[in-house]
């Protein structure tokens, strides 16, 4: 059962780490990505709260990465333990990697 | 800028954001003049962000969404556009090309849970304020053309910091109305526009650029420092000026 759950959370973790790092940071990023107007070395505007979406995206993967960290802690043993728990600091890693991006994107 | 000189600035409705932006003088959110807005619903919300950015192509992502949807919002707003100019002086382009840029993005209900969690934090204001994690309430973007709830009131003459609770909410859900936003926004242009170029008629591709810029970085900067970064304004005048111009056509 924990080994179903933990499998089933580590999906769900990646599909969420992908849709956040997806996910615009400052809202003008369509300058560089957009396939007809964006330019790729286009200087962005200045975006106050660049980080407001990838917050929001971010809860999610949040969420699941203390639900696997608790699954470690409690139900699970051995090296399966110490994967979850590094699949779990992963998410982290990846949440922190897309603030660093989004909020240094001009 | 001082405050000082705020004897100097008429304290009239169309007196430049320079003049008002000091000590405004209260009054009612003159602005906010539609209470329910006659343009169909255009909201873009997270399943647009899903649609435009999250998903792939083959299980219905479309990079296009975005663009199609600015195209959209700013060819049905267009009538309104064009009157704002034509009453403010302002090439229909320039409030265009805002409009533009600034539709879609973010989801709009975002921003409104934004306010309010900033609105939370900044509860214990003055006393707490040290303790605040997040910036003050006012400084929020919001509506479908993304304007700040403190400039929004400074168009209007007034100092969002010291409204009540209720004109904080009014301004924020008069925001949310397409006719108010629009008109806010113009009256802002207006305003940035007579910050370098006050009195001046003719508003040419540079004209764009500095208040294109003004509008993302701010009133209080100097000139020289604008125009160290005008990209915002260069977007309008380089990348969607003809596109703006078919989609105002009637």
């Amino acid at each position: 059962m924990s080994n179903k759950l933990f499998y089933f959370l580590a999906v769900l973790g990646i599909i969420a780490c992908v849709a956040l790092w997806r996910a615009p940071g400052n809202k003008y990023e369509w300058m560089r990505t957009d396939p007809v107007l964006g330019q790729r070395a286009a200087k962005l505007p200045v975006d106050q709260d660049a980080w407001l979406l990838p917050t929001l995206f971010a809860i999610p993967v949040v969420a699941v990465a203390a639900g696997i960290l608790a699954l470690a802690i409690f139900r699970l043993r051995g090296r399966r333990r110490a994967a979850s728990i590094g699949f779990s600091v992963a998410l982290i890693v990846a949440v922190i990697a897309k603030f660093a991006v989004s909020l240094h994107s001009t | 800028m001082g405050a000082g000189s705020s004897s100097k600035c008429a304290q009239t409705v169309d007196a430049g954001t320079s003049c008002r932006a000091e000590s405004p003088t209260p009054s009612t959110l003159g602005l906010c003049t539609v209470t329910t807005s006659s343009f169909p619903d255009s909201d873009w919300g997270y399943s647009d962000v899903l649609i435009w950015k999250v998903l792939p192509k083959v299980i219905g992502g479309d990079p296009d969404h975005l663009r199609n949807y600015k195209d959209t919002w700013v060819r049905t707003h267009r009538a309104l556009i064009k009157s704002l100019s034509a009453q403010y002086k302002l090439p229909p382009e320039l409030l265009a090309g805002v409009a533009w840029i600034e539709v879609g993005g973010k989801p709009y209900s975002s921003k409104l849970v934004l306010y309010r969690f900033r609105q939370f934090d900044h509860l214990g204001d003055p006393l707490l304020e040290p303790l605040t994690i997040t910036k003050k309430p006012g400084l929020t973007s919001t509506g479908a053309v993304a304007i700040q709830l403190r400039r929004a009131a400074e168009t209007m003459g007034l100092d969002f910091e010291t409204l009540s609770a209720d004109d904080k909410n009014r301004l924020l859900n008069c925001l949310q109305v397409d006719e108010n936003d629009l008109a806010i926004v113009a009256r802002y242009l207006w305003q940035l526009k007579q910050i370098d170029f006050p009195n001046q008629t003719k508003i040419g591709p540079y004209e764009i650029r500095i208040i294109g810029a003004r509008y993302n970085r701010g009133s209080e900067l100097s000139l020289k420092a604008v125009l160290r970064d005008t990209s915002y304004g260069d977007f309008i005048v380089n990348r969607i000026y003809e596109r703006l111009q078919a989609l105002l056509r009637d």
